[in-house]
């Protein structure tokens, strides 16, 4: 069982040695702990772009908001920090 | 230890293998093109007699060695192709390995990579004898620091099957007496030559198939082709982070996609279409 707190940081953070780079469509972060790939899409690619550790979710979702030019759900962004979070990629 | 010195030096690396009399005419014959008549240095490597056949060690400091490989001359000259590909990517840091084949067109290179098998070198054969220049038809070099991919000049390798597939007739030589499973083609011979480096156009990963219908690409999504070319990643081990990124930033928007084929001839006009004008 981990004992990894079941919620995401209130400001979440990327951990800094994942790597984030599109390859063709696809946006992919590369997790260097667990050699593993992961494929994001659009929408989790930009909520991964503002994880800085200086915004907090319904902050994100501004910003992608004004970056989309249309609103963005906020559950969209809940549920993009929740993988991140559970996978292991975001600063503890 | 005695016998001949060579020193090849493919990307700029020089690399001295002492090989016996009886084999230097056939490495030779393997690599005719970064041959370098002045020796540098100690050898690096050595092929030596041992029984029935042959030894490849590397040759460390203090006269500490180490086997690669042991048998017949075909099993040990294709130890040799590995460790000079090892050693021509670990001059330069950026430098990797990739088990693939590949062709430039004027879009830029046209990568094959893909296990034993799947279709390499005879793609990389048939797509040469349309004129395309070679990278390589069972290793070439990615560079990170430039994104580019350079040929790694040893001759291209077919099965007898492919020969006949292609209708190619296995050239006589020191290489082919010493090494009679396989046929080893320069790409003069095919009517093409060694590419120039060049920035990744597209990505194909071959899957030979003599059920196949007709050749069709498709696409591999860029996380799934990355996990691929991940897995073909030869030399020198590196941090799976810095291939990862050096992978990304060659492959980058290049299209990337599988290709079930039976028929090379087949294949080769939705290869080309790719990558040339």
């Amino acid at each position: 069982m981990s004992d990894r707190d079941p919620m995401p940081p209130l400001h979440p953070r990327a951990k800094a040695d994942v790597l984030f780079r599109r390859v063709g469509e696809d946006w992919l972060l590369f997790d260097p702990s667990t050699q593993r790939i992961h494929v994001l899409n659009l929408a989790a690619a930009l909520v991964w772009s503002h994880c800085s550790g200086e915004l907090d979710a319904e902050e994100i979702r501004t910003r992608m908001t004004d970056a989309y030019g249309q609103p963005v759900e906020r559950q969209a962004v809940d549920e993009a920090l929740a993988r991140f979070h559970a996978e292991g990629l975001l600063a503890p | 230890m005695s016998g001949a010195r060579a020193t090849w030096s493919t990307g700029g690396a020089p690399v001295t293998v002492e090989v016996p009399a009886a084999l230097g005419a056939a490495l030779a014959e393997l690599f005719p093109d970064d041959r370098v008549d002045a020796v540098a240095g100690e050898p690096e490597l050595a092929m030596i007699e041992a029984g029935a056949g042959y030894r490849l060690v590397e040759l460390g400091p203090d006269e500490h060695t180490r086997t690669r490989a042991g048998g017949t001359p075909g099993a040990v000259l294709a130890a040799l192709e590995l460790s000079l590909a090892e050693r021509l990517a670990l001059s330069r840091p950026t430098l990797r390995t990739l088990h693939a084949g590949g062709v430039v067109g004027t879009r830029g290179a046209l990568l094959l990579p893909g296990n034993g098998g799947s279709g390499k070198s005879t793609l990389t054969v048939a797509l040469a004898r349309t004129g395309l220049p070679v990278l390589g038809d069972d290793a070439v070099l990615l560079d990170g620091s430039t994104g580019a991919v350079h040929a790694f000049r040893r001759l291209l390798k077919l099965l007898p099957a492919s020969c006949s597939a292609l209708g190619l007739d296995p050239p006589d030589g020191p290489l082919a007496r010493l090494w009679p499973d396989a046929s080893f083609f320069h790409p003069r011979q095919l009517g093409s030559g060694w590419a120039e480096g060049a920035p990744v156009a597209a990505v194909v990963f071959p899957t030979w198939d003599p059920k196949a219908d007709a050749p069709a690409l498709r696409p591999v999504p860029g996380g799934e082709a990355m996990r691929r070319l991940l897995g073909q990643l030869l030399l020198p081990p590196g941090s799976g982070a810095a291939d990862f990124d050096l992978l990304a930033r060659a492959v980058g928007d290049a299209p990337t996609a599988e290709l079930r084929y039976g028929n090379a001839a087949e294949a080769v006009p939705v290869l080309r279409e790719l990558v040339a004008d």
